[in-house]
């Protein structure tokens, strides 16, 4: 089962989230803005962790992409869908050649209140690929908790690649490998061993 | 039992089960083991009240939950690492306090989970051989072995879902069987020691009472559960985060919920309601001692019919259902449907922890894969696709739990 589901995966992340400092907040004028270098190709969404307590705020939420060639693409999620502190994936037509160019993500939502203001958080332990942490203008330390995601360029070699890393984590524990695989063998040699005298 | 070792199908079915869980335990990977085996840990730095410590201390903690069990389960995990440590490395206190995504991604990580599901593995197979002491015949000895270690529910809600819970279930289970063998005072000893490591046990002792004849012995086996089970937690009967976590638990306080309303502050508690029923209908029962395990069955469906729950207390149904199933082959299809159909409930929920988050271990690429309740959400309303399936379930148990109750089928 874990194989086939292999098959379905259709975004890959790139690295992992990092830790979840504190916040910024995203209302009327109030905009954060990170600048980040895409590690890879097919870029086709931003995933970011967004404070919205008790599900307060309905109004959208926009995210704007901007390619350093010129190319933007603006994503809306309505507060109704962004549960306080979830990690959302902002998904959008993947970017073929993303891979070494710079791209601005903007958090803004124009039509909320101070009162009901989304957050986003950031982090203090920003990724070398991310620069720039400005909000409403301003530059700031640290840098959005955000993950890129990217389409696997092709889903076979991705299914096997995955199970390659399996092989290569379970390899990496050597004392446990071989513990694990004699305690199988045991058993499976006793299964055999019953079953043929039971033929025989 | 070893008598039953030298049967050769036995020792055949045995093996290929052990093989299946070795195979599987390492795996899956439910964030409950971790959080809970985090809290455990705090024993060996010499912590005795574990909801006082987590309190005091959630401010610096990388783990900030509650310890939701009773303090059996916290001394029994906390001894058994302790055990453990030297084959757990000196590495694992700190996968254990990694609250990232990171975490299952390390090295080490298919260790922990082995040796961490390893008394799973134990108990497991002691239910086995438990519930073969509760028939007398050899063919029904070996059909309950067989559906026991060989049912894919088991399996699935101990070695994926990690299920602690079957500590009390073994002890439960244990103490009906010996309820069964009129050994009272020694099942109220288990039933007490049982809900020592999670509540539920105590929902049983109302059925198993009726099991006795005389008032005196009746109060006697009340007496020695409930006082068996007042000694494990005394202790901490004095901290407010022990009532708030633990006592006062997901089980307590959802058993409470689906009610009708009269007014003036009063409501009718429909799990009380169907509780009361069926005890009263125990009372009227002429064959008490065959019907034991009827009795708990449909309590604990009554339970999961009006309750909303979580995945892993279904264990507490399965050694019950697998009984039954033995006791009575033509119940065996209803008994799996039923149980099929509780199965799939949890999995709607909007939780990647119950099924795409499972196989994190294997890579955490498969955290991105949509949930079965984000799939339907594209196209239907997923929480009325639960409250359809629910409601189903529902009319299926009670009409099941009748026919069971008021016929001869033991």
């Amino acid at each position: 089962m874990p194989a086939l589901l292999a098959l379905a995966i259709r975004s890959v992340p790139d690295g992992f989230q990092s830790s979840l400092e504190w916040t910024e907040k995203i209302y009327g004028n109030m905009t954060v803005t990170q600048s980040f270098i895409s590690n890879k190709d097919n870029l086709l969404a931003i995933g970011a962790s967004i404070k919205n307590p008790m599900l307060i705020n309905k109004k959208n939420l926009m995210v704007t992409i901007m390619d350093e060639r010129g190319s933007s693409k603006i994503i809306t999620v309505n507060g109704q869908n962004i549960k306080d502190g979830n990690f959302i994936k902002f998904t959008f037509e993947p970017i073929a050649l993303a891979a070494n160019h710079k791209f601005d993500v903007t958090f803004s939502s124009p039509d909320s209140t101070s009162n009901e203001a989304f957050e986003v958080f950031i982090t203090k332990n920003p990724k070398p690929t991310d620069q720039n942490l400005t909000v409403n203008g301003q530059k700031k330390e640290g840098a959005i908790a955000t993950v890129s995601f990217h389409k696997p360029a092709n889903l076979i070699s991705h299914s096997l690649n995955i199970y390659s890393q399996l092989i290569s984590k379970f390899l990496g524990d050597r004392i446990f490998t071989i513990a694990y695989l004699f305690l199988i063998m045991i058993f499976l040699g006793s299964y055999f061993i019953i079953f043929s005298k039971k033929l025989n | 039992m070893i008598k039953f070792l030298k049967d050769k199908q036995i020792l055949k079915i045995l093996i290929l089960a052990i093989l299946i869980r070795l195979l599987i335990a390492p795996f899956y990977f439910h964030p409950d083991i971790k959080t809970y085996n985090f809290q455990s840990s705090f024993l060996s730095k010499g912590v005795w009240n574990i909801y006082d410590y987590l309190k005091d201390n959630q401010e610096s903690l990388p783990l900030k939950e509650e310890f939701v069990y009773f303090p059996l389960t916290y001394f029994v995990l906390g001894g058994y690492q302790i055990i453990a440590q030297p084959f757990l490395g000196s590495d694992f206190k700190n996968w254990l306090s990694d609250a990232s995504e990171q975490a299952t991604d390390k090295i080490g990580t298919f260790r922990y989970l082995f040796i961490l599901k390893l008394p799973y593995l134990f108990l497991d197979v002691a239910l086995a051989f438990l519930l073969m002491s509760y028939f007398n015949t050899n063919e029904k000895k070996k059909n309950v072995l067989t559906l026991w270690l060989l049912n894919p529910f088991s399996l699935i809600l101990i070695y994926v879902y990690s299920n602690v819970d079957i500590l009390a279930v073994f002890l439960a289970t244990l103490s009906l069987i010996l309820a069964y063998k009129q050994k009272f005072i020694l099942a109220a000893l288990f039933l007490g020691i049982g809900a020592g490591f999670k509540v539920y046990p105590l929902l049983l002792l109302p059925i198993v009472v009726l099991m006795i004849k005389g008032f005196k012995q009746k109060f006697l086996m009340i007496g020695v559960c409930i006082s068996i089970f007042f000694v494990i937690i005394l202790p901490f009967l004095k901290s407010t985060i022990f009532f708030q976590s633990a006592l006062v638990s997901g089980l307590t306080t959802r058993m409470f919920i689906p009610s009708i309303n009269l007014g003036f502050n009063e409501t009718l508690i429909l799990p009380i309601i169907l509780f009361t029923i069926l005890f009263f209908l125990g009372i009227f029962e002429k064959n008490k001692k065959e019907k034991l395990m009827v009795y708990c069955f449909s309590l604990l469906l009554i339970l999961f019919a009006t309750i909303h729950f979580h995945i892993q207390w279904l264990l507490w149904l399965m050694p019950v259902a697998v009984v039954l199933a033995v006791s009575n082959k033509n119940l065996l299809p209803y008994i799996f449907t039923l149980i099929t159909m509780v199965f799939l409930i949890p999995l709607l929920y909007e939780d990647k922890s119950m099924t795409v988050s499972l196989f994190s271990v294997i890579s955490a690429t498969y955290n991105n894969l949509p949930t079965p309740f984000s799939l339907i959400q594209k196209f239907y309303n997923p929480y009325v696709l639960q409250s359809i399936l629910h409601s189903i379930f529902v009319g299926a148990s009670l009409i099941f739990i009748w026919k069971i109750v008021k016929e001869d089928t033991a």
